[in-house]
This record gives C-alpha cells, sequence and structure tokens, in this order.
C-alpha cells in the first residue's frame, strides 16, 4: 500500500507528471529515429528505458490502467532489443499509436480521470509482435496474477526426505573437519511479487555465513524463473545455528526456516542431530503450523499448511485493512486501490480524490531550471547585501561628515564676526595714524585660517562622493545582471516544441500521402517560457498549413521538376531583442489570384480594389478565409491562419508571409524574447522622445548637412568607404522640426546586411526602458514597438527597428518601381 | 489524511535511519529517475537517514561512492539506467569495496536481473512501487546484518 497519493504528495504527483511528459517525448523521438535508421542500438535502449521509467513511476502513483499498458509497451520493446522482432513500419505505426494512448491516459489522470477507452485492438496489435514464447509468457504472467501463481511441477521431489549417500559424502568432503554442516530448509512467500527470485535471495544471503555446498533443486533450476515453495540449501558454517537462521529470514521472501545440523558417523552416514533444530519464524504469528515437530525435514503437509496458514491470515489483514478505509473516506481510495481493482466505487472514490486534489494544485507549473543559473542569482543577492552594506557605512559617513561641517561652519562664522567686529577697530586704529602694512599683517595674523577654514572637510568630502558613486555603479552593475539572470530563469531552449514536429510531420505527410522531410535549425534557441507555452498552437497551424496547401503532392512535384520530396525548414534565430521563428516550405507558393477571388467571394474586399501581393498574403490571416476548395481534415476549415495571427500578436508578436508562385512559402513570426525590459538609446526628435533598442544600434555620427549626398533622389551618407541610406525620423513621424541647423545626428541601426541612419535632433543617453504594450487604436502603428515611461514620468515610444527598415524598404521598392514606369 | 504511522513518533523509538550511537546512516541514491530519486530520499530522509547523495547514472553512481568512501553505509541502485546499468555499477562498486551495502531497486518483471544482482553481490532489493514501508524494512534489515 503505498502513501503517496495523500495530500502531502501533491509534490511528488507534479514530479510524475513532468518526467512522464519528458519520458514520453523522449520515446516518441526516439522511434522516429528508429523508424529511420532500426539499426540504432542507442536509439532502442533509450526507448526501452524510458519505457521502463514510465511504468515504474506510474506504478508509484498507483495508475494501473498505465503501469499495464506500458508494460505491454515495454514486452514489445525488449523484443527488439533483444534482436527478437525487427523494426517495420506496422512495428513504428503501432508503437507510435501506443504512445499516443498513453499521452491520453497521462492526459486524463491529469485532469483526475481515469482512461475509459476501449485499448483492446491495440493491445493485440502490440501483443501479436511479441515472438510466440513472449505470448506464451505473457499469458502465464496473465494467470499468475489471477491464480495462485505457477508452482514448479517438481516440487513433491524437494519433499524426497534425503540425499544419496554418494552426495552426503561430496558435502561431507566439501565441508572439511571443522564446520558445521547444516540443512537449511527455506520456505518462500507465494504472494511476494518477485517470489521467483527468493530463492536466489537466501542464497546470496546465506552464501555470507559460509559455503553454500549443495541446493535442492539444483541451483540452475533455482536461476530460472520458476517459484520453488521450499528450497533446501546444505552450508558448511562455524556460524551458530541462530546466525544462520537470521541470515535466511527475510520479510516478505521467506516465510519459515528449518535448520538441521547433518551430523556424519564415521562410517560417513548422515543423522540429523533433532536437538539442533530451533524453528525461527519469520511471522510469529503465523507460528503454529510450523515444523516443530520434524527435526529431520520438513513435511510437504506442515509447509503447506504454514503457507495456507500465512495467506489466510494476509487475506484476512487485507479484508481487516480494506474495511477500515472504508471507514475512513478520505484515506480509502488511495489505499484500497490495488484490491480494488476494476471496482467502479472505488474508481469514482478515486476521481474524487483526485480532482480534490487537482483542484489545490492547479495554477503553477513547473519550470527546470540548471542549478547553476540559481547559483548566479543567489551570488547576485549576496553581493547586494554587501553593496547595500557599503551604502550604510557611506550613508552614517555622511552624516559624521554633516556634523564636521556644522562645526567648522560654526567657528568660522565665529571668527568671521569677529573680523566684523574688529574692522571699525583697525579702522579706528589707521585713522589714528597706525601703518597699514602693520594692521594687515596682524589681521593676516589672526584670520589667516579663514582660508583653510574648509579644507579637511572637501578632501574627506571628495573621497566619500568618490566611493559613493563607484558604489552606486557596483550596484547598477548587480541589478543589471540580477535582471538579466531572472530573466534567464524563464527561459527555456524552444527545443521543447520543436521535438513534437517530426512527429507531427510524419503522421501528417502519411495521411495527405505526400513526401516531407523537416529541417530543424536553432533549436537551442532560448524563449521566455511563458511565450513558448502560447507558441505551439500557432507553429503548429502554421506547419500544417504548409503541408496541406504548401507542399504539392509527389506528381505535381516531379512534374513542377523539383525533387518528389518536399521540405519543411523550421528555424528559430535571435536578433536583437526578438526571435524570429521561421516556417518556410518549398511547395507551390500562394496563389494570389486565388486569393483575390477568394477574398472577394466572400465579400472580404470589394472587387474593383487594387490588391498588392503584399496585401494579398495578408489577406490569408482574414478570419473566414480559405483558398482550399475543399474541407480536409487537417487545415482548411476556414480557422487557422486568423487564429495564429491572433495569438501571436497576443505575445506582442508579429506574422508576416512572403511567398514565390512555384517556390515556396515562408511565415515569419517574430516575438519579442521577454516581454519586460530592454535596454534602449534615448533619442529626440523635435519634442518627442524615442527609444531605440540598444541591440539594433550599430554606432551613431554627427555630421555636416554638406555630407548628406543624394543618390536616386535618396539621401545617403558615407561611413568609412560604405554608403548607408538616411531616414528622417521628423519626416516619417511628421513631426516639425528645423531642418535647417549646424550638424545631424545620424544612428545607424539594423543588422549587418540591412542597416540605415536614422536622423534625429540629438541624442540623449543609454537608460533601461521597460516596455509597456500599446493598446487600442495604437495597437498597428507601423515602425513602433510599445511605449515605455521615463525616469521624470514623461512618455517616449519605443521603435521597431526592424519594421521601420521594412517600412523604409518598401517605400524605396515602391517608389523605385514607379520611378522605372516613368522611364519606360 | 495521514495516520499516525506516519508521524513515528521519535519518543517512543529511535528514528530508523540512526544508528546505536546516534549517527545517521548515510546512503547514496543511485536513480535515473528522478521521481523515484526524491520518493526514496523522502522516505528515507523521514526517517533520520542522511542522503550522502544523489547520482542519475551508474557511473556517476560509481563515481560518487569512491568519492564517499568510507563515509557512506548504504547505496540504492535503479538496474535499467543509461551509460552505465545498475548491475555493472554494482559489480564496480562490489569491486573497490567488497563490504558495500548495495540495494537494488527493481522494476516488476525483472526477476532475471534481480537474481544476477544477488549473485553478484547485492544484499537486497526493493520493488518498484515502492512502499515506505517495505524500504524501509529492507534497508533497515541491510544495515543491521
Amino acid at each position: 500500500m503505498s502513501d503517496y497519493l495523500d495530500s502531502g504528495n501533491e509534490e511528488l504527483l507534479k514530479d510524475f507528471f513532468s518526467e512522464a511528459q519528458s519520458q514520453v517525448e523522449l520515446l516518441e523521438q526516439n522511434i522516429l529515429v528508429l523508424e529511420n535508421d532500426p539499426a540504432n542500438r542507442d536509439a532502442v535502449d533509450e526507448i526501452f528505458r524510458a519505457a521502463h521509467t514510465l511504468k515504474g513511476g506510474a506504478a508509484t502513483v498507483e495508475m494501473h490502467e498505465l503501469t499495464e499498458f506500458t508494460h505491454l509497451v515495454e514486452d514489445v520493446l525488449d523484443e527488439i532489443r533483444s534482436d527478437k522482432i525487427s523494426v517495420s513500419e506496422p512495428l513504428v505505426d503501432v508503437l507510435l499509436r501506443a504512445i499516443d494512448v498513453v499521452k491520453a491516459m497521462l492526459d486524463e489522470r491529469s485532469v483526475g480521470r481515469l482512461y475509459k477507452k476501449d485499448i483492446t485492438a491495440l493491445k493485440n496489435d502490440l501483443a501479436s509482435f511479441l515472438g510466440e514464447k513472449a505470448r506464451v509468457e505473457a499469458g502465464k504472467k496473465a494467470s499468475a496474477r489471477t491464480e495462485s501463481g505457477p508452482v514448479a511441477r517438481e516440487q513433491s521431489e524437494t519433499s524426497d526426505s534425503g540425499l544419496s549417500e554418494y552426495e552426503l559424502l561430496e558435502i561431507r568432503e566439501a565441508a572439511g573437519r571443522n564446520r558445521h554442516v547444516f540443512r537449511v530448509a527455506v520456505a518462500f512467500d507465494p504472494d511476494n511479487v518477485m517470489k521467483t527470485v527468493g530463492a536466489i535471495h537466501v542464497f546470496a544471503a546465506l552464501r555470507d555465513t559460509g559455503t553454500v555446498l549443495k541446493t535442492r533443486p539444483d541451483f540452475e533450476k533455482l536461476y530460472e524463473d520458476t517459484f520453488w515453495p521450499v528450497v533446501e540449501y546444505y552450508i558448511a558454517t562455524d556460524r551458530a545455528v541462530e546466525y544462520v537462521s537470521r541470515r535466511a529470514i527475510i520479510s516478505e521472501v521467506s516465510l519459515s526456516v528449518d535448520i538441521s545440523e547433518i551430523s556424519f558417523d564415521d562410517s560417513g552416514h548422515a543423522a540429523s542431530s533433532p536437538s539442533s533444530a530451533p524453528v525461527q519464524e519469520s511471522k510469529p504469528k503465523t507460528g503454529k503450523p510450523a515444523p516443530e515437530s520434524s527435526p529431520g525435514r520438513v513435511s510437504e503437509a506442515e509447509i503447506a499448511a504454514a503457507m495456507a496458514a500465512a495467506s489466510r491470515e494476509k487475506e484476512a489483514k487485507t479484508r481487516e485493512q480494506a474495511a477500515v478505509h472504508k471507514a475512513a473516506p478520505a484515506r480509502a481510495p488511495a489505499q484500497a486501490a490495488p484490491e480494488a481493482a476494476g471496482n467502479p466505487e472505488a474508481d469514482a472514490g478515486e476521481d474524487k480524490a483526485v480532482e480534490s486534489r487537482r483542484s489545490t494544485q492547479s495554477g503553477g507549473s513547473i519550470l527546470r531550471v540548471d542549478s547553476r543559473r540559481i547559483d548566479n542569482l543567489l551570488n547576485l543577492v549576496s553581493e547586494t547585501v554587501i553593496t547595500k552594506a557599503t551604502f550604510n557605512q557611506i550613508s552614517t559617513q555622511f552624516a559624521e561628515l554633516q556634523s564636521t561641517f556644522g562645526n567648522v561652519q560654526i567657528e568660522f562664522r565665529d571668527s568671521l564676526k569677529d573680523l566684523f567686529d574688529d574692522l571699525p577697530d583697525y579702522l579706528e586704529a589707521i585713522r589714528n595714524g597706525r601703518a597699514v602694512k602693520d594692521v594687515k599683517k596682524e589681521i593676516l595674523e589672526k584670520y589667516g585660517t579663514l582660508y583653510t577654514a574648509f579644507d579637511e572637510f572637501e578632501t574627506v568630502f571628495k573621497g566619500n562622493a568618490a566611493k559613493f558613486r563607484s558604489t552606486a555603479q557596483n550596484l547598477g552593475r548587480i541589478t543589471g545582471e540580477l535582471q538579466e539572470g531572472v530573466m534567464r530563469i524563464r527561459m527555456v531552449p524552444i527545443s521543447q516544441i520543436f521535438s513534437r514536429f517530426p512527429r507531427l510531420i510524419r503522421d501528417l505527410s502519411r495521411n495527405l500521402t505526400k513526401k516531407v522531410s523537416l529541417v530543424i535549425e536553432g533549436e537551442e534557441t532560448e524563449l521566455d517560457k511563458s511565450v513558448i507555452e502560447d507558441l505551439l498552437d500557432p507553429l503548429m497551424h502554421s506547419v500544417r498549413n504548409a503541408l496541406d496547401h504548401g507542399i504539392e503532392s509527389p506528381e505535381e512535384r516531379l512534374a513542377a521538376g523539383k525533387p518528389e520530396e518536399g521540405t519543411v525548414l523550421l528555424k528559430a534565430s535571435n536578433e536583437g531583442n526578438m526571435i524570429i521563428i521561421e516556417i518556410g516550405d518549398d511547395g507551390k507558393g500562394i496563389d494570389v489570384d486565388a486569393v483575390k477571388k477568394k477574398a472577394i467571394e466572400r465579400s472580404l474586399i470589394h472587387p474593383n480594389k487594387a490588391l498588392t501581393e503584399l496585401e494579398a498574403f495578408n489577406l490569408i490571416f482574414e478570419p473566414g478565409f480559405s483558398t482550399a476548395d475543399k474541407v480536409t481534415n487537417i487545415s482548411g476549415r476556414g480557422v487557422g491562419l486568423d487564429v495564429v495571427k491572433r495569438q501571436i500578436e497576443k505575445l506582442n508578436g508579429s506574422v508576416t508571409v512572403s511567398s514565390q508562385r512555384g517556390k515556396g512559402t515562408r511565415f515569419i513570426i517574430k516575438l519579442p524574447l521577454t516581454l519586460a525590459i530592454i535596454q534602449g538609446l534615448l533619442v529626440r526628435v523635435g519634442r518627442e522622445i524615442y527609444s531605440l533598442p540598444i541591440t539594433s544600434v550599430i554606432e551613431s555620427h554627427r555630421i555636416k548637412p554638406n555630407e548628406i549626398k543624394l543618390i536616386d533622389g535618396y539621401e545617403v551618407f558615407n561611413v568609412r568607404n560604405d554608403v548607408v541610406s538616411l531616414l528622417r525620423l521628423n519626416r516619417l513621424f511628421r513631426i516639425q522640426t528645423e531642418d535647417q541647423r549646424d550638424y545631424h545626428f545620424v544612428v545607424i541601426v539594423g543588422t549587418n546586411e540591412k542597416r540605415v541612419g536614422l536622423i534625429v535632433d540629438s541624442l540623449i543617453g543609454e537608460e533601461d526602458v521597460v516596455i509597456k504594450p500599446l493598446r487600442d487604436q495604437f495597437t498597428n502603428s507601423p515602425g513602433i514597438a510599445g511605449a515605455s515611461i521615463l525616469g521624470d514620468g514623461s512618455v517616449c515610444l519605443i521603435i521597431d527597428v526592424s519594421q521601420l527598415l521594412e517600412l523604409g524598404l518598401k517605400r524605396e521598392i515602391e517608389e523605385r518601381t514607379k520611378l522605372e514606369m516613368t522611364i519606360r | 489524511m495521514k495516520t499516525k504511522d506516519d508521524f513515528p513518533s521519535l519518543n517512543e523509538r529511535p528514528a530508523e535511519g540512526v544508528g546505536p550511537d546516534g549517527v545517521p546512516f548515510r546512503v547514496l541514491i543511485v536513480d535515473d529517475s528522478m521521481f523515484i530519486g526524491k520518493q526514496i530520499s523522502q522516505i528515507l530522509s523521514s526517517e533520520g537517514f542522511e542522503i550522502a547523495g544523489i547520482c542519475a547514472d551508474g557511473a556517476a553512481g560509481m563515481e560518487r561512492y569512491k568519492e564517499l568512501f568510507p563515509n557512506v553505509d548504504i547505496v540504492t541502485m535503479d538496474i535499467t539506467m543509461p551509460k552505465m546499468d545498475g548491475i555493472t555499477a554494482l559489480r564496480k562498486i562490489i569491486e573497490f569495496d567488497k563490504n558495500a551495502k548495495v540495494v537494488m531497486i527493481s522494476a516488476l518483471g525483472k526477476q532475471d536481473l534481480v537474481k544476477q544482482a544477488l549473485v553478484t553481490g547485492a544484499k537486497s532489493y526493493i520493488v518498484k512501487p515502492l512502499d515506505r514501508k517495505k524500504v524501509l524494512e529492507r534497508i533497515v534489515a541491510v544495515l543491521n546484518k
């Protein structure tokens, strides 16, 4: 009976679910590996281990349906591992189906319900892969559960009294003169879950006490997978009987032990000495039937009686326990479950218990964090504590300084007052003919200290101020690291969700009879956990969409001169403070005309509207839009891409799509790395302050107006033999400023391949800005990523550099095409 | 709901995990399942045992044993583990210290492996699903021998 389901162990249950989840993922991944590379031993081992761990965990938390089922899966895996069956497509299919069932079982359990669907067909499929022998064994195991278990047929032999004379002689020879030879007859508990191990267990225990000369039945037979109710061991030892018997009694393994000494008379005949046969019982209460009267050997009937008594008592005990548990309902479900497997009442009780537990533990998911990250945080916290102490010290020093200053000032004032008081006297003295020089000298002597009164104070003050400054800097550094550290705790690699896609692609491509390979890049990219959780659905939708609508059938692909197998790319990368997720396919691309037709059909746009390609692409994100003529079970239900867009926007991200007819489609999802703080370069344009994310700022320049050159009507300027085009923020955002000035400040932003110089009025400085999303009517302001509140309370807008680049580029392309049209 | 059994009164009897000299027994847990490892450590530490370490595979377990030796009294060893399985690790530990007390943790249905382990020198075994009473019983039994 386990006490792991009580309310105190929610933590353990949580752990179980999180571990089970990862085991299932491991299973799935490796089965897919195996499908492509059936000879991969590592994958087989990994799969086996994962299934095994899952089974163990499930048994502990008493999820019996899960235990039983994973056990069956494990049997099949064992066959694979021992090369009895080879990996084939149907096998992989069945295994994957089995994993789906395991997942479903876990899901049901995690909301406190039992998995109720019929899985007999799947079980049969699994069993059909088991070899003949294994199936028989499985059958045997099944029967073992219901009946008392298979009992070795040779059982009767064990009751056979003695050994042959020759055997005795052999034993005597082996034992040597100085040691006693004991016959230890051990009766084993048939109720032990691993009853066939018992004989070996006792053997190992006895081996430590002396030399085991012989066993009956033979050791080889003990080692086989059969259960022997009674085993006799012949051991030679110099230990006392009590010691030997103590070693032989292992609770729940051996029921009773009967030891008798075998003495040899000179003729070599053995005689059991009746006096030296104390009876040891592992369960004193079971007492009676133990073979008190059989010093020489164990009689079959007595052992049978002993065992029967033991099992009777056990039964009574369990019944009693069950009754107790019913009286205490809160505890009952968890404990009574094993006995009442299949009993709907108990199940219902258990469900209820699980549910109530569930309600208390809901909220708060588990996040596994590298312990080094936590250690790092702890380290930083200790540094802040030290810094705090330094600040305290500085503050007392300042307080002291203030009182010193007060004293010095009083002295200064006093002597100044004396000086003023003395002045008329001196004037009088001069008028009376005293030499000015004389007076000067006297004043200097008397009040010369006025000059240097504050010198000492100044030195100390300067020192303190310097200390304060450096400590403040220190604090800045630590809080910066602390902030980053806390952020990093929440960061998890995107592989967590990418890892689900191989399976998805496999199943989908099979359903659609298309050939598709998946390329995953940048799976180590880290992303905030909250973002990752909400990212799965939109990604799934997009990938489904790519497979269903993007990739063509193998025939079409061959006809179009493409390789038969389509490719889907899933790529994550960091770009500045954004993370970019790209879902690309090399399929047929978006048919702009079809999109237009459909949009007009669904009256999403006016028939006369002239659509740019980009606008057409964006139409596919409209709710209720679907170009697929028929609804497949994969996509094309008209819900999908609009959901993708909505969900990504909820995460402060954006989705864009680009496509080339016949070449493929590319969805680009941009997400903020975290939803909180960035470093920004504050710049001023007119009276507005903007913040540029420092990660996208490359450099800044101060240029004279005549350095701005015109190429094709575009403003550019030279940076170290490189031409950078300029964008005037005041014009872009339509802010009135003076264009004529002596200098312009240019901030070069972007990435290395794509950059642009922004002309601003002045640079203010670097600061951490807390991003606040723009709401309501501002959500779609192009070029603006969010807003922030500055230290003085004023609002500054945060510029979205990548959008700005696009904006500039788009305008450029538009104007260029316009220009080309006019030239023709 | 917890019964009295879950809160053993230390006044009535000494905690199981404390030796006759009042020094707690030190346990090294080797298990690739964090869940099982945690469970064992919960059970044992509640009885006053000192958890000397938790390792996730046989190789690490063996290294850890050598590191800790002789400041370790008993090892619980899972059988199926990555890198080095429990039986190999057991053999290596026994080679290093022939008096090592190792208790195997096995799932149901692995009789052959358990037998192999016992013959190799494991002192006892515990079958998953783990049961608090059994775990303590087996471990205490091994320690008292």
